[in-house]
């Protein structure tokens, strides 16, 4: 329970920036905040001719019968406190309100720096509450939809905490999920990795270093969605199994094989509008051992051929029964390898 | 054991939620991969 026991009372401070010039406003705000954080502003961070032995909270209601005796003015302030500040977001920085053990962020800053500098305000070392509260109000679905704040915020204090920073993990369900994520420790380790041996600045301006866009697939659904609104219907009457192939850039695909695009489980013939449990992009050589792991790593390179002609062996567009085969050997191969790991043993034979 | 079956026991050790679904659908992985399972959305050849 905070000190502030009652709701009654709530006082809008439009400014109360510590950085005002201005006189009268400064002088105004730094009245309201004293009302509304006596025990950070009056007690603690000014210096009174007062002692006590008790602590903390019995010290500062010690001080305040103390203060009633000799300062009749600073009691004026204390006998009206308010419990509710209004404010801009001009109050997120520089101030100290551990008074307070709640903070509401009724419009969400962009900027996860400055949620976290906002509870700052409250989460501060000498707090004489033993719980502190965070509010987000997030915007309706519809508008969330349409700005996606909430995931752009989650993606960069994804990034934030991929730098080394320190964010809050209970930020909200979806952000613990993403950090939780096998990929973003991978992704941290090899980064961490990549720092020793070379300097922070060699990361940034490298095209390897992890930017913000690494996070999300959004860049491959904005050219897919592109793509796919040229000409809606060739691609809504596409069959099942529809193919094509290029010629590849063997600095990315160091490896002839296959990327597929795989549904599970099956659709049954009679169900024209089935959704699939999972879906998995694989890319595997003609032994189906896979090539490259990561599903972003394979929707890239497939990014830089996107241009390419199409290339695709004789063979396989005649349907070449051996040319055939050896792609679905390779698919089998690529199954048999997620169910069961067959190790060679030394004399020979083979052990699953 | 397979690579799915790593993948799960690593990802349950975490507390992953998904790998628990997973863990309940009770579907041995042998029998979950195989080909008639899987539809070939679309595919590319890398040459």
């Amino acid at each position: 329970m905070s000190l502030k026991t009652s709701l009654s009372k709530v006082h809008k401070c439009k400014a109360p920036s510590i950085t005002q010039t201005n006189g009268l406003s400064l002088k105004l705000s730094s009245f309201t905040i004293e009302r509304f954080a006596p025990y950070t502003k009056l007690f603690n961070e000014k210096e009174w001719d007062f002692e006590t032995k008790k602590k903390n909270r019995n010290a500062f209601y010690e001080w305040i019968k103390w203060i009633a005796e000799n300062h009749p003015k600073v009691h004026a302030k204390l006998s009206k406190p308010i419990d509710i500040l209004i404010a801009t977001d001009t109050l997120s920085e520089g101030q100290n309100l551990q008074d307070a053990d709640m903070v509401i962020n009724y419009d969400i800053h962009w900027n996860p720096v400055r949620i976290i500098q906002r509870m700052g305000r409250i989460d501060r070392l000498g707090s004489p509450n033993k719980k502190i509260f965070g509010i987000n109000f997030w915007p309706s679905n519809n508008i969330n939809t349409y700005l996606n704040l909430q995931g752009r915020i989650e993606e960069r204090m994804a990034a934030m905490k991929l730098a080394g920073a320190e964010v809050d993990h209970q930020f909200s369900e979806t952000f613990a999920e993403i950090i939780q994520d096998e990929s973003l420790d991978q992704k941290m380790n090899a980064r961490m990795m990549k720092q020793m041996e070379t300097t922070w600045d060699d990361i940034e301006v490298t095209d390897e270093g992890l930017g913000f866009d690494d996070l999300s697939l959004e860049r491959y659904r904005q050219d897919l969605l592109e793509e796919f609104n040229k000409d809606k219907n060739k691609y809504l009457k596409m069959p099942k199994g529809v193919y094509t192939g290029f010629k590849a850039d063997k600095t990315i695909c160091n490896e002839n094989g296959i990327i597929a695009l795989l549904g599970y489980p099956a659709r049954p013939s009679k169900k024209p509008d089935y959704d699939y449990q999972l879906f998995d992009l694989i890319y595997i050589n003609m032994q189906g051992k896979t090539v490259l792991l990561n599903q972003k790593e394979i929707l890239d390179a497939l990014t830089v051929h996107k241009d390419k002609n199409r290339f695709v062996l004789d063979a396989i567009d005649r349907g070449d029964e051996d040319a055939i085969k050896g792609l679905v050997n390779a698919m089998q191969g690529w199954l048999n390898d997620q169910a069961v790991e067959i190790e060679k043993q030394s004399d020979g034979t083979e052990k699953k | 054991m397979g690579k799915e079956a790593r993948d799960i026991l690593a990802k349950l050790k975490r507390g992953d939620k998904g790998s628990l679904t997973r863990l309940k659908q009770n579907i041995k992985t042998n029998e979950k991969y195989q080909l008639d399972n899987f539809d070939l959305i679309t595919w590319f050849l890398v040459s």
